[in-house]
């Protein structure tokens, strides 16, 4: 089984109901870049529910390789030595433990991004994806915690095959609800799938008086001409955008809930 | 005061992301939050040897400290009073940039552009100060040309430019409002003398567009 945000928001449910056997007999042999962020955030909570799911993650990291990658990533919380520092890789993650993640293991990480993609046929719009990439994260480290300086742990991760790429990015924080509605324009807003829509498309933004937000602005202009699927999931919200640029379509819903804020944004070349 | 970008911890030569800017100004974000920022202050970001910035790091840089200067001539209760070291606090401080090119120019241009506040591009500087500029962004005609008339007069008040400009019917209420809303935009200095406001150009010249033909 290939587990998607679809299958890890059952998952969730599973795990909400402890409904124990039908998590353990999943045979889970492949899972995307979203599903590999989620799960391995799953880590980072203590909340009595969610240790019925560590070993079950545990076994199913066994068989596939990107979820076990994800996995050590978060409870390393450092990048390990590598041989060959700038050779790009089909897939890896990188942690976020601290306000001061941009460091030179970050440099070397989005250099790889870069490459990796730009050898995947995006040529010089790596650049731009790799802007958009940096402003997710950047984005835990704003908006996570209650203020920049104690941002929550969270992970970053990419995955690119020909002509394809995904970056994703995720944290167990407060949750976009919380943070957005610090500012007073957007107190009115109840729900996570509003605050999810209210960030995403009208780039509104915690911070006060300085106008719209430019994260999403950005991750938007770097996708241009591109075909996209975006997954922006938080609290008990989903927001999903897809399709051609001036054609993209976006479905907004609920989701079990699940702290934190976790996204992927997907596109081909053609 | 100019403040090096390239030279500022930590050092880069992409200036992108909120967190970097916010790190980038920490020293005068404490000086604004402590009031011990000089009055006036006219803050130069210099972008020399920085090869890439976005709308995150301008909006946590140049526009805070712009949005800072705003609150100081026109105070604004609903974005003030919060704990976050982040939020805007009225202080008279000015805010301008210099060496934007390329890369960069092109992500000033698109920042200011989208929003109602202007900033000046330093061309030529001495004494950390502004000796000619470029302005980015959109300013109305009418504050454009008030803003050319102060940049080539000097200091001035409203009463000043109405005897100066009698024949253009224009009362001393409707100077003094162009050259707050000018002030308010962190384009123009002011001082109080007796009862009326002095207001002074940050620089002697201002070229419009890209400057091509100076």
């Amino acid at each position: 089984m290939r587990l998607t945000h679809r299958e890890t928001d059952e998952i969730r449910q599973l795990v909400e109901s402890r409904e124990i056997r039908p998590l353990e007999s999943l045979q889970v042999t492949e899972v995307d870049l979203y599903a590999a962020i989620e799960l391995a955030c799953c880590q980072f909570l203590k909340r009595e529910n969610h240790k019925i799911l560590f070993p079950c993650v545990t076994q199913w990291a066994f068989r596939v390789p990107m979820l076990q990658s994800a996995i050590e990533t978060i409870h390393r919380g450092n990048v390990p030595l590598r041989i060959n520092p700038f050779r790009p890789r089909p897939w890896e993650f990188f942690p976020i433990t601290t306000a001061s993640w941009n460091d030179n293991d970050y440099h070397l990480f989005e250099s790889r991004f870069t490459a990796a993609v730009r050898q995947a046929g995006f040529g010089r719009k790596s650049t731009a994806l790799a802007g958009a990439f940096f402003e997710m994260a950047d984005n835990i480290t704003q908006h996570s915690g209650p203020s920049s300086v104690n941002p929550a742990r969270g992970i970053l991760g990419y995955q690119v095959e020909s002509e394809q790429m995904t970056f994703g990015v995720g944290d167990v924080g407060r949750g976009v609800l919380a943070s957005l509605t610090e500012n007073p324009a957007w107190k009115h807003i109840e729900e996570s799938a509003d605050a999810l829509e209210a960030i995403v498309k009208d780039h509104a933004s915690r911070r006060l008086g300085l106008g719209p937000g430019q994260g999403f602005l950005q991750v938007f202009k770097s996708l241009a001409d591109m075909n996209g699927q975006l997954i922006f999931r938080s609290g008990d919200g989903l927001l999903t955008i897809a399709g051609q640029p001036d054609r993209r379509q976006a479905s907004k819903g609920s989701a079990v809930f699940f702290p934190g804020f976790q996204l992927s944004v997907s596109c081909s070349v053609k | 005061m100019i403040l090096k970008i390239g030279n500022t911890e930590p050092c880069t030569t992409k200036a992108v992301g909120a967190t970097l800017g916010e790190k980038h100004i920490a020293a005068l974000r404490k000086a604004i939050a402590d009031g011990t920022l000089a009055d006036g202050t006219l803050v130069i970001l210099d972008f020399e040897g920085i090869e890439t910035t976005n709308g995150s790091y301008l909006r946590a840089t140049a526009l805070w400290l712009l949005r800072c200067g705003q609150l100081s001539i026109r105070p604004d209760d609903m974005l003030v009073g919060s704990n976050d070291p982040n939020s805007l606090r009225p202080c008279d401080v000015y805010c301008a940039l210099a060496n934007v090119e390329g890369e960069v120019a092109q992500e000033v241009e698109d920042f200011f552009i989208s929003r109602p506040i202007p900033i000046l591009i330093g061309r030529k500087l001495a004494d950390d100060q502004i000796v000619s500029a470029t302005l980015t962004g959109n300013l109305e005609p009418v504050l454009k040309k008030t803003l050319s008339i102060v940049s080539q007069s000097g200091a001035v008040s409203a009463s000043d430019l109405h005897t100066r400009f009698k024949t253009e019917g224009i009362s001393v209420t409707a100077w003094n409002n162009r050259l707050a809303d000018l002030c308010a935009l962190r384009l123009i200095r002011r001082q109080r003398q007796g009862k009326q406001w002095i207001y002074e150009p940050l620089t002697k010249e201002i070229v419009y567009g890209r400057g091509i033909y100076k």
